[in-house]
């Protein structure tokens, strides 16, 4: 059997409980680029670049910590002003162009609409509505068309490098989700001004929800039957930040979080592919909820906020991705990191078990301290 | 519990303008509702303590707090609300995450003190030209990316080289920030959440 596919079987064990050591994955879409000499600015303007810089250094660091199972969240050839952008449907300022050289993207997120446009979108249709009203505001059109193009023509060769270094890809762009409105809403509302309607008009944002998520679900239908059979389209991720337990109340996470996450994962994994739920932030009170997705078919991805020795409790056969944080890999040492992941290990035993960072490794983590990482994983006994 | 301190404790709304408009035109003090809706948000703040309001229900009583506030201004004469005492508050450079910061501003007001909110991405010498405008003793700043420590190091030695360093306590709070960070920056203490802002300003005006 090839690296890829003993990779692939672990995975597939370690979703299913079934591994016996603790499986490794890289996720970092800058950091390798930046330990490698490039600059914020260099990286953004050449993602392609960027991209085998990411590689090369994934494959040493290979050598160095006795392997890397997976990858997870990787550069792919896709500028990161554009990505951001588009996922959060705020204004990203561009480093080496708005800001410093190595300055990360900042991302802008203030009001570019009012609640009294909830309609517009419901009549109009999501699509039409950020076309005309969103995405001229936050975007250049032709930079980002520009760098649209460049990830089309390269992401194909580039998937088949990270296949042939024998690594799996669990966040797979190729494969579409459906996101949770209220994510695009907070940037395009700013989360304050979204909240508010919630406390004033949860049936509106409700209903806006529906509607976004709807005309969303059909659109990842149709691209999910493209990869349906494609065995190396893995998984793809439904990602959480502003609806995380801690940061919303009980009845908002209740109605406009839990209903449209669960639906996207069930859709992931209604088309054979594993749901990566990508939580930051602290998720401890509503983990049990997870327990209603089926068994098997998805990975819980935290970032070291959510407590997981009591979420393994809760969840005793669910695998979990993490968690090292981002301050522990930037401002840490390599013992500290050591440490940390094997506690976890220890705590909450090997099965099920991917080590990972928090969220994604920083670009401003150390290369000792991502080694370190790995190392404990690796080592653990 | 006055109307007031309940409505704001459990996030009403629309009542508890309603209620401050109806009792300021039945010719209440606005320094006792002032004072009330203080006593409001230090609830919210137990009940966030407590795990029964969230991060939402922490911006929405800043929302509610910001308010009554405007409503009541036109009826404060100036010196009426006398202040503890002044806090220049930003997120430092680089960094534009607000969420935090603005619920550490929101209770720092509440709790009797003048904010001066600077924003986010906060550059060094921004946070001395308001220190020295606003004769502030507190700076708090607020940091949840570890690329931005040299931010807040940028920032200390900025208020170190302007000669107001032993004039000025700086506090720093946020997601990544513990007590390495007050040593590697030479800030003077860290907080983990809008409480121990609270108690450390106040501490830092004593
Ligand atoms: C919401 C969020 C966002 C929103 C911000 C919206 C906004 N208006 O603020 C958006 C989506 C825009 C965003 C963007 C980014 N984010 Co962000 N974000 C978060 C998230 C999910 C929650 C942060 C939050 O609001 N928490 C709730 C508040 C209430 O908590 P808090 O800020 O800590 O504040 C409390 C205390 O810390 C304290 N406090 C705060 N300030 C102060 C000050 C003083 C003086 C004191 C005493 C106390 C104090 O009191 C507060 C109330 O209790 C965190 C996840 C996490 N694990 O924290 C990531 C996180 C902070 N983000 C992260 C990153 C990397 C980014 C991006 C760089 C992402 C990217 N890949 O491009 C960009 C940053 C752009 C930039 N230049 O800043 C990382 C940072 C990692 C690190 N430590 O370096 C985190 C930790 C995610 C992760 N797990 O990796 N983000």
């Amino acid at each position: 059997m090839s690296k890829y596919d003993d990779n692939y079987q672990l995975l597939i064990d370690a979703i299913n409980f079934k591994n016996k050591r603790p499986l490794t994955s890289f996720s970092g879409p800058a950091v390798g680029a930046i330990l490698s000499g490039m600059t914020i600015a260099e990286l953004v303007a050449d993602p392609v670049k960027g991209t085998y810089k990411t590689i090369d250094f994934i494959h040493e660091i290979d050598d160095e910590c006795g392997g890397i199972n997976l990858v997870n969240s990787i550069p792919t050839g896709l500028n990161m002003v554009v990505q951001i952008s588009m996922l959060w449907y705020s204004k990203v300022l561009i480093p080496g162009i708005d800001i410093g050289e190595n300055t990360v993207w900042q991302v802008q997120e203030k009001k570019l609409i009012d609640s009294d446009q909830y309609d517009e979108i419901i009549k109009e249709g999501f699509g039409n509505f950020a076309k005309k009203n969103i995405i001229p505001n936050i975007i250049d059109i032709d930079y980002m068309n520009k760098y649209l193009k460049i990830f089309a023509e390269s992401q194909e060769t580039i998937f088949n490098k990270y296949k042939d270094m024998g690594y799996p890809i669990t966040q797979d762009f190729r494969c579409p989700t459906t996101m949770i409105p209220f994510e695009w809403l907070s940037g395009m509302r700013s989360m304050s001004e979204l909240l508010l309607d919630c406390y004033t008009q949860l049936d509106k944002v409700k209903e806006v929800c529906d509607a976004i998520f709807e005309e969303k679900y059909a659109e990842t239908e149709a691209g999910l039957e493209k990869v349906k059979t494609n065995r190396d389209v893995v998984g793809a991720w439904t990602g959480g930040w502003r609806t995380a337990s801690a940061m919303v109340s009980p009845k908002i996470w209740d109605t406009l979080v839990w209903p449209y996450m669960k639906k996207s994962a069930e859709q992931v994994i209604h088309a054979g592919k594993i749901s990566v739920l990508h939580l930051d932030q602290n998720w401890n009170r509503d983990i049990e909820r997870f327990g209603e997705l089926e068994e098997g078919k998805y990975i819980l991805n935290t970032d070291g906020m959510t407590d997981l020795r009591a979420a393994r409790k809760k969840l005793p056969k669910t695998c979990f991705m993490g968690d090292v944080p981002a301050t522990l890999l930037t401002a840490g040492t390599p013992e500290q990191v050591y440490d940390y992941v094997t506690r976890l290990i220890d705590d909450i035993g090997p099965e099920g078990l991917i080590v990972t960072a928090g969220c994604d490794i920083p670009e401003s983590a150390t290369r000792e301290n991502i080694v370190a990482m790995f190392k404990a994983a690796n080592e653990w006994s | 519990m006055s109307n007031i301190t309940t409505y704001l404790a459990e996030l009403k709304m629309e009542e508890l303008p309603q209620e401050v408009e109806k009792e300021l035109a039945a010719g209440k003090d606005p320094k006792e509702i002032l004072a009330e809706c203080q006593e409001g948000m230090v609830i919210v703040g137990e009940k966030f303590a407590n795990e029964e309001y969230y991060v939402s229900d922490l911006i929405m009583s800043g929302v509610l707090f910001k308010e009554v506030a405007a409503l009541l201004e036109p009826h404060l004469k100036q010196g009426d609300v006398e202040y503890k005492g002044k806090v220049v508050l930003g997120t430092v450079e680089n960094d534009v995450h607000d969420i935090g910061k603005d619920i550490v501003g929101n209770m720092l007001k509440a709790s009797g003190f003048e904010v001066v909110d600077l924003g986010v991405d906060v550059p060094p010498q921004k946070f001395v030209d308001a220190l020295k405008e606003s004769d502030a003793k507190v700076l708090a700043l607020s940091c949840l990316l570890a690329s931005c420590y040299d931010s807040i190091l940028a920032t200390v030695n900025a208020v170190k080289d302007s000669g107001l360093r032993d004039q000025v306590k700086i506090v720093i709070g946020g997601g990544p920030v513990d007590e390495t960070i007050v040593d590697y920056s030479g800030a003077d203490a860290y907080g983990v959440n809008a409480q121990d802002a609270v108690d450390l300003c106040e501490g830092a005006i004593k």
